[in-house]
């Protein structure tokens, strides 16, 4: 146990992060005890060898491969996908909008209230919103198609 | 020296010139980790081009709650981790026999060899994590809370498995030092 607590405070003497309580206690052991000078020395070596190791030389051609295919990525910037989840309460809020919205040359008193029944649904949509209903579904399609196609060609 | 926050705000905006500039500061990095936990340069070198396209694209998402190099080294364990689980079957067999070959030929040719290509192979055959360690602790400085802010691991561990890698490392290189005796009687 006190020799691994000798060797911890080494390798933190080595680390530079004793405190000066724990340098002190060192470096008098070190000036007194010409082995254990001799053993930090060599330890000293060792820990220089591992600083000198651990970083490696990258490929030389790696640089020019990264950008290569930085070049490949498409160049067609995706829509933004936050547009999506935008254009869905759009869209809910326009289909619920129509969906409660009386025929125009209805009169109130001949509304005929909405039959919760989904498979029997008793109204019409009225034509003039057809256009705007079918435009948000192919927007909402293409921005998903667009993001889709461009995430799958990404690399 | 790189002007940090300029490169970032260059590569956010796309800039290749700006992307080469950090790749050629931190490619040697970058590998170094990734060498340390995949053990092969054909997949060291194909994973850190993998993160350094993750580091292009998502720069914008870089917060600068840490250092930038800790983020990208965060990057490059985690794609790292990846390569090393994709061939993990494979790994375990080629370790095995690297392990048995590499350990005869230490003894063999350790009076042989400089003391820095003995550690080397000595990081070289430790396992990943604990090479992994020991490579990010030196990168960055002697920090403990940068590797454990790279890699999500305890300090606690870190400290355990750093010192044990570095003790093992100390009674391989008795034999090195042409002791009798061992170092810290």
């Amino acid at each position: 146990m006190k020799q691994k607590y000798r060797e911890e405070l080494i390798w933190k003497h080595l680390d530079g992060l004793c405190t000066e309580a724990e340098t002190n206690h060192l470096n008098n052991r070190i000036k007194t005890d010409p082995t254990f000078a001799k053993q930090i020395e060599q330890l000293k070596m060792l820990d220089n060898s591992i600083d000198k190791t651990v970083l490696q030389s990258a490929p030389i051609h790696l640089t020019n491969s990264i950008l290569a295919r930085v070049n490949q990525q498409p160049k067609i910037k995706p829509a933004t996908f936050s547009l999506i989840p935008a254009m869905v309460v759009i869209l809910i809020l326009l289909a619920t909008t129509v969906y409660f919205l009386p025929e125009a040359s209805t009169p109130l008193s001949d509304y005929i209230p909405v039959d919760w029944n989904f498979l029997a649904l008793n109204f019409k949509i009225s034509q003039k919103y057809l256009p705007y209903i079918f435009g948000s579904f192919a927007a909402i399609a293409l921005i998903w198609i667009d993001y889709f196609y461009t995430r799958k060609l990404s690399i | 020296m790189l002007d940090e926050d300029r490169i970032i705000s260059l590569i956010i905006a796309k800039d290749q010139n700006a992307f080469k500039q950090l790749i050629d500061e931190y490619k040697d990095y970058v590998y170094s980790v990734i060498l340390s936990i995949v053990k092969d340069v054909h997949q060291a070198e194909e994973a850190t081009q993998d993160t350094f396209m993750k580091i292009f694209k998502r720069m914008a998402g870089f917060n600068k709650d840490s250092k930038l190099s800790t983020w990208m080294y965060r990057i490059a364990y985690r794609t790292g981790l990846d390569y090393l689980k994709k061939r993990k079957h494979h790994l375990s067999d080629v370790t095995k026999h690297q392990h048995i070959s590499s350990s005869t030929d230490l003894e063999r040719d350790l009076h042989q060899q400089s003391l820095l290509e003995f550690v080397k192979e000595f990081i070289t055959n430790l396992p990943s994590e604990e090479s992994t360690i020991m490579t990010l602790f030196y990168l960055n400085q002697r920090s403990i809370k940068e590797v454990q802010s790279a890699t999500g691991l305890t300090e606690t561990n870190i400290k355990t498995k750093l010192f044990r890698s570095r003790n093992s490392l100390r009674l391989k290189a008795k034999d090195f030092f042409n002791q009798e005796n061992d170092l810290f009687l």
